[in-house]
């Protein structure tokens, strides 16, 4: 018995250490700690916005959705008929007024620039991009994260039994996980995203079918080829002989050799899930929640309307960046983490 | 090599049908309502019920499915709601998907890998990290950010002029279906042509120069083309489709350079490349004729990963440059996401159905092309086979 308190403590001692050698080699890796530098900003920004919206700011005029802030007004002569049923004509002038008749002169809202009140302007329909930022920021962020850990989760469990169990579980999930993988996870989620119009899904429920289907497929994939190879290491054997049961094997010394390829996996499977949550509300589904796509559904709308260069290029730039660099910086952690496991002595 | 590919085909069958399970299911539960839902306003009860029992509906789930796959192996996707066939939908909209992914794909890999062989070999040079950085934030970019800056460039570009040219082509049906699939099938008889010539070659241990093959796979559709007078078609195709064949490539050129960079910067660190060094072979040589050859095969095997995912990138962009409807900038694309997309407004399952099965199978094919690629560069797996 004291032996084994001896053992176990030797080896959470060498744990740590090797912990510590892994984040020695971690920041070396430049685009690893631009990930972790990144994700830090948008950490803060994701905190900020429940914090400022309870203390400073109006929810009349900050909220990212329904807010408006009337600072720029364009007034517009309506010199077309205007059809509601067809909306053909000035369009811009319709929405701002449907019961305008030629002649009429009508107020419309026009994206405003930076001001006090508002660090980073306003969008074409009057609301505050730096809102609308840093709520964006805190749905992906809870998107992110339920994605991640189910990912991760999911794909340690059904790598962890195919390759202890073998034989035919580990054929029948390796099948499953092949099928899987030819129908692409981001795509699925748009669909489910977009069909779904009267009860859109919230960012946590988004994150958890994510994180299944990815971590079932192509995830689980990856990581089970490391399974398969690590059972048939010679400490697997050891922990048999020493009389080990099948649940302390596979937690005890299967899992913590997996989790750095599933810490992987999963980062980079993110990646594809910001996007598609991204692009979902883009395309002006998903109401309930609010995303960084919809500052680029109205960015993009507007010049529409008005032509092709009257884009309000502050919105635009702000929400496709902060969609492009939070699902980057996911993607750089994932190239960190690889660089720090992926060393000789881990290899091994 | 036979044996090896016959595998591989039986093993992806079995592999398709779970597929088709998986998809056929999970249309039913993710989709809400059916294709009559839409008319709930205007048909009363009864007339809804029988328009369910007209497009069978009505009939139990496992009925469904068992009749949705016994008319599967016969080559029947079945019928859409408003009661044209499934695999004519798809005939009609498959070559423009299928195009815009073999070209941006032919682009793409290429110009990736050497980049990342480049960086890869150099890995701990700052325009290294620098390099890495900068192909994630082509990966990562947002498709319709993207879409949007290229239809604005263009635009700013050809003075209006472009995207006004291109609507042309289209309006004026110069978009030839035939001849894109076509195309499709002289690309595929070129690319299956060198590949058996290039295996031929190697049975007698010897390659195929790439002085030859190249411009060969480059030109020689081309050359078809003209001479069978379909030059000015295949150039309308080309023309419409440039615009997303360059969005696809600058999204999947990042991902391409990530692999490619990983394998190489691991593979520089084997003996042989000391060895090769010892020996006084070039820098350039030892890069680019001991470790290129041996990073490409861990390269196309973490390619095949990525497939799916520059597939639904395609796909986004596709929607990208119709949206929004009734923009004064909106191009359409015809392709695979029009028809996914307008079915599923209509709750029409079994085109969506039809389409996820598409996207599959495509995914599956470049599998199996990068599979059969990478047996025929391995020595060890083409030898294998060859003494079973």
């Amino acid at each position: 018995m004291s032996i084994e308190i001896t053992a176990s403590a030797d080896s959470r001692g060498a744990r740590h250490k090797a912990r510590g050698a892994v984040w020695g080699r971690f920041r070396t890796s430049v685009p690893g700690m631009t990930g972790v530098v990144l994700l830090s900003i948008f950490a803060v920004m994701a905190v900020a916005y429940p914090i400022l919206t309870r203390t400073v700011w109006d929810p009349k005029i900050y909220d990212p959705e329904t807010g408006i802030d009337m600072v720029a007004v364009e007034k517009l002569y309506v010199d077309e008929v205007i059809d509601p049923a067809t909306e053909v004509g000035r369009v811009d002038a319709f929405l701002a007024d449907p019961f305008a008749k030629p002649g009429d002169i009508v107020e419309v809202i026009t994206p405003a620039a930076t001001s006090l009140r508002h660090p980073l302007g306003t969008d074409p329909w009057g609301r505050d991009v730096l809102a609308m930022l840093l709520a964006g920021a805190s749905s992906a962020f809870v998107m992110a994260i339920f994605a991640a850990i189910t990912t991760a989760v999911v794909s340690i469990t059904v790598a962890a039994i195919a390759a202890y169990r073998g034989g035919w579980i580990d054929n029948m999930l390796s099948n499953f996980s092949g099928a899987l993988l030819l129908l692409p996870v981001p795509l699925l989620m748009i669909i489910l995203g977009t069909s779904t119009i009267q009860e859109s899904i919230g960012p946590a429920q988004f994150g958890f079918i994510y994180g299944l289907l990815a971590g079932a497929g192509a995830a689980a994939i990856v990581v089970r080829t490391q399974a398969v190879s690590t059972m048939r290491r010679p400490f697997i054997d050891a922990a048999r002989a020493t009389g080990a049961g099948g649940s302390r094997i596979v937690i005890r010394h299967l899992v913590p050799h997996l989790i750095p390829l599933a810490a992987v996996a999963m980062l980079i499977g993110v990646t594809g899930a910001i996007v598609a949550d991204a692009f979902v509300s883009f395309l002006a589904y998903g109401e309930n929640r609010f995303s960084w796509g919809v500052m680029l559904n109205s960015a993009i709308r507007f010049p529409s309307l008005r032509g092709l260069f009257d884009t309000p290029w502050h919105v635009l730039i702000v929400g496709g960046v902060a969609i492009s660099l939070l699902a980057a910086s996911f993607y750089l952690v994932a190239i960190g983490l690889h660089t720090a496991f992926d060393t000789p002595k881990f290899k091994r | 090599m036979t044996r090896f590919l016959a595998g591989r085909v039986l093993a992806g069958l079995i592999t398709l049908v779970i597929f088709v399970t998986i998809l056929f299911f999970l249309a039913e539960v993710i989709i809400p309502g059916d294709y009559a839902t839409q008319f709930a306003l205007g048909l009363d009860g009864a007339q809804l019920a029988e328009l369910r029992a007209r497009l069978g509906l009505d009939q139990p789930l496992l009925d469904r499915y068992f009749a949705y796959m016994s008319g599967l192996v016969r080559g029947d996707l079945g019928d859409s709601g408003s009661g044209a066939s499934v695999s004519d939908t798809l005939k009609a909209v498959l070559p423009w998907t299928l195009l815009i992914f073999v070209y941006a794909l032919a682009v793409a890999f290429p110009v990736g890998y050497w980049l990342g062989k480049v960086a890869g070999w150099k890995s701990g040079a700052r325009g290294s990290a620098g390099l890495t950085i900068g192909s994630v934030g082509l990966y990562t970019i947002f498709p319709p950010l993207l879409v949007f800056l290229l239809v604005i460039f263009v635009s700013g570009l050809t003075d209006n002029q472009g995207m006004s040219a291109l609507r042309t082509i289209f309006n004026q049906g110069r978009l030839s279906q035939d001849t894109a699939w076509f195309m499709l099938w002289t690309l595929g008889a070129f690319a299956l042509g060198i590949g058996i010539a290039a295996l031929v070659r190697s049975r007698h241990d010897r390659t195929l120069p790439r002085l030859v093959w190249v411009p060969l796979l480059i030109a020689g559709p081309f050359i078809v083309w003209a001479a069978l007078g379909m030059g000015g078609e295949v150039a309308d195709i080309l023309a419409y489709l440039a615009l997303p064949i360059v969005a696809v490539m600058i999204l999947a050129v990042g991902e391409v350079v990530l692999v490619s960079k990983s394998t190489t910067a691991e593979a520089a660190h084997e003996d042989f490349v000391f060895t090769a060094r010892a020996k006084g072979v070039r820098d350039k040589d030892v890069r680019d004729h001991h470790v290129g050859r041996y990073a490409l095969l861990p390269t196309l095997s973490k390619l095949m990963v990525s497939v799916p995912f520059i597939l639904v990138g395609l796909m986004i962009i596709e929607i990208s440059f119709a949206w929004p409807k009734d923009g004064a900038f909106g191009m359409t694309v015809p392709g695979m996401s029009s028809a996914l997309f307008t079915s599923l407004e209509n709750r029409d399952t079994t085109v969506v159905v039809g389409g996820l099965l598409a996207v599959g199978l495509i995914v599956f094919g470049t599998r199996l092309l990068l599979d059969v690629l990478q047996a025929a560069l391995d020595p060890r797996i083409r030898v294998g086979s060859r003494s079973h």
